[in-house]
């Protein structure tokens, strides 16, 4: 059944056993933070949980963004808002949407690209269309103070494998692995012969911090986002 | 694909490993941060990869905006080496081509050349080579074009062992100049045209199935411009000619000439009309034209190659004479040569007598052969050509990394069984040494997979390789143990036909006589060697006829000496008692007959001249002839010795035995590559040169 998932979202028909499987999960998930996954070979991605994300400038503060960027921005510039499929941003200082400017809060849709302040350029992408959750791709050099090479907000699923319709892409990985929430716990399986640990977990298991996540050809590390 | 250390782990201290980012030729390359938070690249350099540290301890205060900062260099507890480098977050020039399967706008393209050419421009006026210029070494992060692992390639020696030589990593970048080992910032320049060639087009000017397919296309082939804009063609034929003395003159000159031929500056070069294959007409992609105009381009016919072709094409070989012509034009010492020839033959052919042949003889022919060895040096020079500022030496090489991890094009296979067959080998000894890494339960296992090229047919005396001093003295040494050993045999032979022999009074006298034989052995010996030791000094220089036997002659005519003083030692009596007195009775004033039938020294030096200078004697000992005994060279060799008799008067059946035998002896004991595996002993050649 693990290795049929990952397939079968892709491909856009999953069963309703398997959707109602990951739906009835994702009801009783309490959203907690974000994490950080180190992969090897491909790099620091940000997986946040929560259905509202900020983002903003450098603080240490209590009011600090969910995503500080090391940028010259309001420190909540911006926060994503989801509910159900919908994407909503709400500007909170000046953002502007595909050149233009929001008012205050704006739809978005694959692809849209956003400017915060002067110089910091965002690309909102929806990767795959069986999965409700995000990803921010970094378009001018800022970042967070610590790595990140990409965020994703997770909605339900995230995937992470070869090709352009997953939210984090590794190019070098064999085959899509799929992480999902599941009683309140954020869970890995694949068709790939996973080790959590180094304990043999063909049926994948629960992420939490300082997993190690690997298999014959691939290797990441999931680690509580600063 | 696997790493050593697991996210971390602390190898170094000061250091947490977060990541790997990938493995390169040298071993792996991590991300990690230092406990203040600084964020930097970890490349992790194997011991057992002996890697030179001069190389980079010289780099680790150069500082240039284009090149990726060194920090330090530390070794941990297991004796590793680790260099500690600048963390580059943007993606290399590998990754944006994987991106661009059919070429990078060319604004783009002018991007990272002006980039990677200010960087290696700055190494190279500080007398630094980067010598491993590729896709996979160069980065763009907040537009500005980084170089990286400057001062991290070093030498190896050609390895034997298979596993060393099978892997494609920079091969695609090589300057064939490479295989000599002898460069200098030309190579650079080189892969850079390269690269240009690739970033312009998306395809590589040299590729192939194996190692040494792409090898010999960087040796003999010309690019093929016709996929190239029209007025870039001239620039990047002229950073990709073979001649490193004729190639464009730095990388900067590259960047400003590319620079011109887009902005549409007229440049002067002549692209030869080889350069260009068999064309159809297509119209370029407008998107990729400077200009705004579609200008067609002549575009390579896409018929597909059939893989079951040999490989490597040798080019076509000029005749003899006209070869001659060109060394006459090109070579100075070569006529020097044969003014001092003709200036030594005028007092030889008035002088005459024997009496004068210390005198002038031996300082003619010695001086003919120093001129010859110059000649040939000069030559060889000319042909290798490049200056090596760098004079490290080489190194047994690690593997190479298949050149992309992302599959960009089809057709790269091989690259990839070998990278996991070396991967798993490479596993065996860093496995597990320090992390409790999963144990798969069932791990996949990649026999090792050679990769090399077909033995082609191609391979012959001729073929320019690489061969270490240490490697051709070893030859040498036993060869010439060995020309002894078989002249010994070969002359028992004789005594073991005794029976048969008894009509030829030659045979009676080796076998009744211990001086005789002595004389029949020593001759041969001195042959052997005279024709072995040239030969080994000069194997792999490809062919250079006219200089080898500038070199050679002197030797014959020595090796004519010593029979000459040897037979009047021993008192032999050679006599000759056909009445035919050939059709030169004299050189100038020298006999080369006498009344009572005895051979004057004259005899013996012209003989052995006409002898060694007839064939060439230097393919017989060369490891890669066509077989390691030819009945048909042996045959050849003493029907020669047996006709030049007509010439003039000489001892028969001497001197026929001993040019048969001069011959089965040098091609018994010289060493011969099977051609199976001659491939893999010319493809260690230009893999001089590693990466990470």
């Amino acid at each position: 059944m693990a290795t049929a998932l990952s397939d079968m979202l892709l491909e856009g028909n999953a069963t309703m056993s398997a959707e109602e499987d990951l739906l009835g999960a994702t009801a009783m998930f309490t959203p907690a933070g974000s994490y950080t996954l180190w992969i090897d070979q491909v790099g620091a991605f940000v997986v946040c949980l929560a259905d509202m994300v900020a983002i903003g400038g450098p603080s240490t503060g209590v009011n600090a963004a969910d995503v500080p960027l090391l940028a010259n921005l309001s420190r909540r510039h911006i926060t994503f808002l989801r509910s159900g499929e919908r994407y909503v941003l709400h500007a909170h200082a000046a953002t502007s949407v595909g050149g233009r400017p929001v008012n205050e809060k704006c739809d978005l849709a694959d692809g849209a690209e956003l400017q915060l302040g002067a110089s910091v350029r965002l690309r909102f992408r929806i990767p795959s269309v069986v999965s409700g959750s995000a990803r921010l791709e970094f378009l001018s050099d800022h970042r967070p103070a610590s790595a990140a090479d990409g965020v994703v907000l997770m909605s339900d699923t995230c995937l992470m494998g070869p090709s352009a319709e997953n939210h984090i892409r590794c190019p070098a990985w064999p085959s899509s692995l799929l992480l999902f929430r599941r009683d309140g716990n954020l869970r890995v399986k694949g068709r790939e012969d996973l080790f959590l640990d180094g304990r043999h977990s063909p049926e994948g298991g629960i992420l939490v911090e300082g997993t190690i996540v690997s298999a014959t050809d691939l290797r990441f590390r999931v680690e509580r986002f600063a | 694909m696997k790493f050593a250390y697991a996210p971390e782990s602390t190898p170094l201290p000061g250091y947490k490993i977060k990541r790997a980012i990938d493995r390169g030729g040298f071993g792996e390359v991590y991300y990690g941060i230092a406990d203040s938070g600084k964020e930097v690249a970890l490349k992790l350099l194997q011991h057992n990869q002996q890697i030179e540290l001069r190389g980079i301890r010289q780099c680790l205060n150069l500082k240039h905006p284009n090149l990726v900062a060194l920090f330090d260099i530390r070794t941990d507890a297991e004796g590793d080496d680790w260099v500690v480098m600048e963390y580059v977050a943007g993606p290399s020039l590998d990754t944006v081509l994987s991106e661009h399967p059919n070429g990078l706008p060319l604004s783009e393209v002018e991007h990272w050349l002006r980039g990677i050419s200010e960087g290696v421009a700055y190494l190279h006026d500080r007398g630094i080579v980067h010598r491993d210029l590729k896709p996979g070494n160069v980065f763009s992060e907040n537009g500005i074009v980084k170089v990286g692992d400057v001062g991290l390639s070093k030498f190896i020696t050609p390895s034997r062992r298979s596993a060393q030589t099978e892997s494609v990593g920079t091969v695609y970048y090589m300057a064939p100049e490479v295989a000599r080992g002898k460069y200098g910032c030309e190579l650079d320049v080189y892969s850079l045209g390269v690269m240009l060639y690739e970033m312009i087009s998306g395809k590589l000017p040299f590729d192939g199935e194996s190692v040494a397919e792409i090898l010999m296309k960087h040796l003999t082939e010309h690019p093929d411009l016709s996929r190239l804009p029209g007025p870039v063609r001239p620039v990047v034929a002229r950073a990709l000619e073979k001649d490193p003395q004729r190639r464009t003159t730095g990388v900067l000159q590259l960047a400003r000439e590319f620079q011109g031929a887009l902005r549409g500056e007229a440049v002067a070069l002549e692209i030869p009309e080889s350069h260009f294959v068999d064309v159809v007409r297509l119209e370029i992609d407008q998107s990729r034209d400077v200009r705004s105009t579609p200008i067609p381009v002549v575009v390579r016919s896409e018929t597909p190659v059939p893989r079951s072709q040999p490989v490597t094409r040798p080019p076509a070989k000029p005749g003899f004479w006209k070869q001659f012509g060109h060394e006459l034009k090109t070579n100075p010492v070569l006529i020097v040569a044969i003014v001092v020839t003709c200036i030594f033959l005028f007092p030889m052919l008035t002088l005459g007598s024997a009496k004068g042949v210390v005198p002038v003889w031996i300082p003619s022919f010695s001086t003919w052969f120093v001129i010859g060895a110059l000649a040939f040096w000069v030559n060889r020079k000319r042909r290798l050509a490049g200056q090596s500022r760098d004079r490290s030496r080489t190194r047994p090489q690690p593997p190479l990394p298949p050149r992309r991890s992302l599959n960009r094009t089809g057709g790269r296979d091989i690259d990839r069984a070998d990278d996991k067959t070396h991967y798993f080998e490479r596993r065996a000894d860093t496995v597990d040494r320090r992390v409790p890494e999963p144990v798969p339960v069932e791990r996949e296992r990649v026999e090792p997979v050679s990769a090399k090229g077909k033995p082609a047919k191609g391979y012959g005396p001729e073929t320019l390789r690489f061969l270490s001093w240490r490697d051709r003295t070893r030859e040498l040494c036993s060869a010439l143990t060995l020309a002894v050993v078989w002249s010994i045999v070969l002359t028992s032979l004789i005594g073991a036909f005794q029976e048969y022999l008894a009509d030829v009074p030659m045979a009676q006298r080796i076998v009744s006589d211990s001086n005789h034989a002595a004389f029949f052995i020593f001759t041969t010996i001195l042959g052997a060697w005279a024709v072995i030791v040239p030969a080994k000094l000069t194997e792999g220089h490809g062919e250079q006829s006219q200089a080898r036997w500038v070199v050679g002659l002197p030797m014959a005519a020595a090796v004519g000496f010593c029979v000459w003083w040897l037979q009047e030692k021993l008192l032999l009596q050679l006599k000759v008692d056909s009445v035919f007195r050939g059709f030169f009775e004299h050189f100038g004033k020298w006999d080369l007959t006498s009344k009572d039938g005895t051979t004057p020294i004259a005899g013996y030096l012209a003989y052995f001249v006409l002898l060694f200078g007839m064939r060439k004697w230097w393919t017989q000992a060369d490891s890669f002839r066509l077989r390691r005994l030819s009945i048909w060279t042996v045959a050849g060799t003493a029907a020669f010795a047996w006709l030049l008799p007509f010439l003039f008067r000489f001892n028969q059946p001497w001197g026929v035995c001993w040019g048969a035998a001069i011959s089965v002896v040098v091609q018994l004991s010289s060493p011969w590559t099977r051609p199976a595996d001659r491939a893999a002993r010319v493809e260690p050649v230009a893999k001089t040169i590693v990466v990470a």
